[in-house]
């Protein structure tokens, strides 16, 4: 064990922990019996400090790497919560399977995924990460080992979904892969003039296996960009993925913030040249599919030790086109550098804390600084009024006021893990800076 | 196909060592004191490499632990082809002043322990005229110093013992290895301030398997423990105990 001070992923948090890595589950039962709080950090790749917190013992999943079980006539892969998508996408690829929802990088943790609840690239289709969970096996000091599902302990593992390990240190869990379709794609590349154009596009092509855009938001325009959209076809592509990991600690250390209005524009700007110089349909296989960041994480490094932060959000369809022309006037007026400007579109219920909804989800990054604080303020009250969410995974800067305008849930997650974990057994700074 | 018993595989290098032998094709039995840590290290195993990986649950240190009982649990498949060794214990309390209880604890997982499951498979690789031994020791053998003197000194038995080992079956089939260990970034290590850097589990791993079919005597991982120590044995006694490490 030892004292160690960890950043969340964007960089604009940091916090002194005591860090272990228990490697036997004894030693993880010990651990978690303590006076203080708790709480379980996979790889750390939130944006915000969700799995660390002034003061709190930070117990690392990463001993617990293992698959456990396999069914190959139904996909239900039951594994241990430190295992990454990589190590089980290695797995499951080759014997026909994947998992149906895959956030950005194969360093992400399973654990992460379901304390995040996150989602992949197709998320109108295939849902959150909270769907995919068929049960989990949930410790708590005081409760015990519990077996979680839609039937058994069903509010410990309603919480635990989205409940950014607030709820205990999730140990294993069994998820429902999908057979795989393809692993060749066709991608096109389609120009949009706006971010609104880029939404009734991407609707049109709604029943695509990966869709999403690009925007430059850096001219002052109304976010010229493209809409990328990849339907399988027949033939064997490329499935085997190369990756290095991903860190918190290693992201930018060397660096200066190198991203500003200039060289943003810039960037992009070559980017969207090189992407024209290409043709605009092209096969891709899936490894490149599922998880386009690899190969490409000097993104966050140029954002140098400073960080960067993150603004995703969700507001319904209908008034997307308003967001979109705030977004466009709000970008103008801060004159913050926008790295990343893309959507998705989202499908699902609201429940709890949970960043899933039916609607346009957007998400903007910029590099820390005063820019994006006003940027995302700006952006907060038109959220509000439009009835949509940000992702709190995301979004360092949300206050308990906001979540608490935004989520309807919220209230009900407050109370109801106040009553699953009176004593708060685990914290965060997640948790401390939404008041939940 | 061979065939491997890993004493001490449910964490650090020995789980690295269980992990990359499953990868090249080994069958496996794997021990430690926790059945449940095995389990899943056994169940990761087959899922991916799809290889025989069978658990035995044994504590060496345990004073009713049964060498020949044990012995069988591990060959009731087969002959084994390789033994690794690398159970062991350490303690906080461990110094000049421990009380009884810890000296004869740390010895019996360090040293009485180790020789007892070493003797049986000796005895049985002797029968079969084949078969390969490496036993983790540590640099700790190497430099004694006030902190841990038990867990050293007992390397230090554990390393004399394999080396004899290795003169008896001298001219014969049979292969005898001691591997001093340095610092691995394992739970011992994790979060101590380490004058040397620690060496990944898996890298240690790569190592000891390639080493597997020479008859290479004692060797230091990573090697140039062998000059850190050398070294440090050669300093005065007045300089000596300066040390804090």
């Amino acid at each position: 064990m030892t004292r160690a001070t960890l950043r969340s992923f964007d960089g604009t948090e940091s916090y002194g922990v005591e860090l272990r890595r228990p490697d036997r589950y004894r030693i993880l039962r010990q651990d978690l019996q303590h006076e203080g709080a708790s709480i379980a950090r996979g790889t750390g790749l939130s944006y915000c400090a969700a799995s660390a917190g002034e003061d709190v013992r930070v117990l690392l999943s990463r001993g617990y790497d293992r698959l456990l079980a396999f069914d190959e006539a139904t996909g239900i892969v039951e594994a241990e919560s430190g295992v990454t998508l990589g190590k089980l996408y290695e797995f499951s690829v080759p014997r026909g399977w994947i998992l149906p929802v895959m956030p950005g990088h194969p360093s992400i943790t399973l654990g992460g995924c379901a304390a995040a609840d996150v989602h992949g690239k197709n998320q109108h289709r295939e849902g959150a990460f909270s769907g995919v969970v068929e049960s989990l096996v949930l410790w708590h000091p005081d409760r015990g080992e519990l077996v979680c599902s839609r039937a058994q302990n069903p509010e410990a593992f309603e919480l635990t979904l989205g409940g950014f390990g607030l709820t205990g240190f999730i140990v294993s869990l069994r998820l429902r892969l999908q057979r795989i379709g393809s692993s060749s794609f066709v991608r096109e590349r389609l120009p949009v003039k706006s971010l609104a154009e880029a939404a009734a596009v991407m609707r049109a092509r709604a029943d695509a296996d990966s869709l999403y855009s690009w925007h430059q938001l850096n001219g002052g325009g109304p976010g010229r960009g493209f809409v990328y959209c990849a339907r399988g076809v027949a033939g064997r592509g490329e499935s085997r993925l190369s990756w290095a990991p991903l860190s918190a600690e290693k992201r930018g250390r060397r660096l200066p913030p190198l991203y500003n209005r200039l060289t943003t524009r810039l960037a992009l700007g070559a980017y969207a040249l090189s992407e024209r110089l290409h043709p605009s349909k092209m096969t891709i296989g899936l490894g490149e599919a599922v998880f386009p960041v690899v190969g490409r994480e000097f993104y966050f490094d140029l954002f140098g030790r400073r960080g960067f932060r993150e603004y995703q959000a969700l507001v319904p369809e209908p008034a997307f086109p308003e967001m979109a022309e705030s977004i466009a006037r709000l970008a103008r007026e801060s004159r913050a550098p926008i790295t990343l400007a893309s959507l998705k579109l989202f499908s699902g219920k609201a429940s709890l804390l949970r960043f899933e909804a039916d609607g346009v989800c957007f998400a903007l990054d910029c590099p820390e600084g005063e820019p994006a604080l006003r940027f995302f303020a700006g952006l907060d009250e038109v959220v509000a009024r439009l009835g949509g969410i940000v992702n709190l995974a995301k979004d360092g800067r949300a206050t308990a006021a906001l979540a608490r305008r935004l989520y309807p849930g919220y209230g009900d997650f407050k109370r109801r893990l106040a009553a699953f974990d009176p004593k708060r057994r685990f914290d965060s700074a997640l948790r401390r800076r939404l008041d939940v | 196909m061979s065939k491997a018993v890993i004493v001490g595989a449910s964490a650090g290098v020995g789980r690295a060592l269980a992990e990359r032998l499953a990868a090249e094709g080994w069958s496996l039995v794997l021990t430690a004191r926790e059945r449940e840590d095995l389990d899943a290290v056994a169940c990761d195993l087959r899922l991916r490499y799809g290889g025989a990986i069978r658990v035995v649950a044994a504590d060496i240190a345990d004073a009713g632990f049964d060498p020949d009982g044990y012995l069988q649990a591990c060959l009731e498949d087969g002959a084994s082809d390789a033994l690794l060794l690398l159970a062991g214990a350490s303690d906080p309390a461990d110094d000049a002043e421990a009380p009884d209880e810890a000296i004869v604890r740390l010895t019996r997982a360090n040293y009485t322990g180790p020789l007892r499951v070493l003797g049986a498979f000796a005895r049985a690789f002797a029968k079969n005229g084949r078969g390969t031994i490496v036993g983790f020791t540590s640099i700790a053998a190497h430099a004694p110093r006030r902190k841990n003197p038990i867990y050293a000194s007992a390397k230090a038995g554990l390393e004399s013992y394999l080396i004899s080992l290795r003169h008896r079956f001298a001219d014969t089939p049979i292969i005898v290895q001691a591997v001093a260990l340095g610092y691995a970034d394992t739970a011992m290590t994790f979060g101590k301030p380490l004058f040397f850097p620690a060496i990944a589990p898996e890298d240690a791993a790569r190592n000891v398997i390639e080493g597997l079919g020479r008859d290479r005597g004692l060797v230091f991982l990573p090697c140039w423990w062998r000059w850190a120590t050398l070294a440090l044995k050669m300093l005065p006694w007045p300089l000596y105990k300066q040390l804090d490490f």
